[in-house]
């Protein structure tokens, strides 16, 4: 388990918990590239009863029919992505840590829209978005539906 | 035209720039405001720059007496620009927000010297250990550069 800290560029957003994992990855997927207005976010698993908000609630974006993502209202930093059912986890943003080094890379997801040039790295798994299968069924749900 | 916009559409915007010139910032407060490992900065004259939607302004102090105003969509939290005191005539873009980012090029890094460590760079893209000693004229040969 590791100990984490972590909040918002202002800093009226805050957290602190413990993750189960150092694994982070980067999101090449289009959404994660506007919301951190780069080429790819940061995130690490996290269980939500494991981490703890104070400050100023987030503000809760719904960015697809399934999930949200977090923000700080005040200065716009992003924090998290979470689904909305049927998970207990959540992603924080790596770069919201106040201590980014304490998790590494491991995988990189949403690769069909990589930027090439940013980042090097050929060596560690590289995951479509359409084969992922939480998302792939999630999706699944949502056209089903309508 | 390059176009580009939020996460929730709300804010869009028009460059009318040729293309964009665009490096990659290392340091902890674009790691924190992007919540990635690095943000990206495209230069553009805020003459060039049109918007439209309700954006937010979270502003703070820089090291050199300056402050740099951190614009945002006040609906999803998408950080669009900044734009610093010491330079209005010049906005840097989140460039993660265009509509089309297959094009955006790795011309710089700066801020390296705190680079998270699993980031591993081209060596043959400029890089700064920390920044440039006059970032705005800096900025504006980047841009000039052909
Ligand atoms: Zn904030
Ligand atoms: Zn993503
Ligand atoms: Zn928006
Ligand atoms: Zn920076």
């Amino acid at each position: 388990m590791i100990e984490i800290e972590g909040g918002c560029q202002c800093g009226a957003v805050r957290y602190a918990g413990t993750l189960d994992t150092d694994e982070a990855y980067f999101c090449h997927c289009r959404m994660c590239q506007r919301a951190t207005g780069g080429v790819a976010a940061a995130l690490v698993n996290a269980r939500r009863d494991a981490v703890t908000w104070s400050g100023r609630p987030r503000d809760l974006y719904r960015s697809s029919p399934f999930a949200h993502r977090g923000h700080c209202a005040l200065c716009g930093t992003p924090l998290t992505f979470e689904y909305d059912a049927g998970s207990d986890m959540l992603d924080l943003t790596v770069g919201s840590l106040d201590e980014p080094g304490l998790v590494r890379l491991a995988s990189h997801f949403g690769v069909e829209s990589w930027v090439p040039g940013w980042i090097h790295d050929d060596t560690l798994p590289h995951l479509r978005t359409d084969e992922h299968p939480p998302l792939v069924e999630r999706w699944a749900a949502v056209h089903k539906a309508e | 035209m390059i176009e580009g916009g939020c996460q929730c559409g709300a804010v869009r915007y028009r460059v009318s720039a040729a293309d964009l010139k665009v490096y990659a910032c290392h340091c902890r407060e674009c790691q924190r405001q992007s919540g990635s490992a690095f943000a990206l900065s495209a230069p553009v004259r805020s003459a060039d720059f049109a918007l439209t939607g309700d954006v937010g302004v979270w502003s703070r102090g820089t090291a050199s007496g300056a402050r740099t105003a951190c614009s945002f969509c006040a609906a999803c939290g998408t950080r669009i620009h900044h734009q610093s005191s010491a330079a209005p005539e010049w906005l840097t873009l989140k460039p993660g927000t265009l509509d089309d980012t297959s094009g955006l090029f790795a011309r710089a890094h700066i801020w390296t010297a705190h680079r998270q460590p699993w980031v591993i760079l081209d060596p043959a893209v400029e890089a700064f250990e920390t920044q440039p000693a006059d970032l705005p004229a800096w900025r504006r040969r980047f841009v000039e550069a052909g």
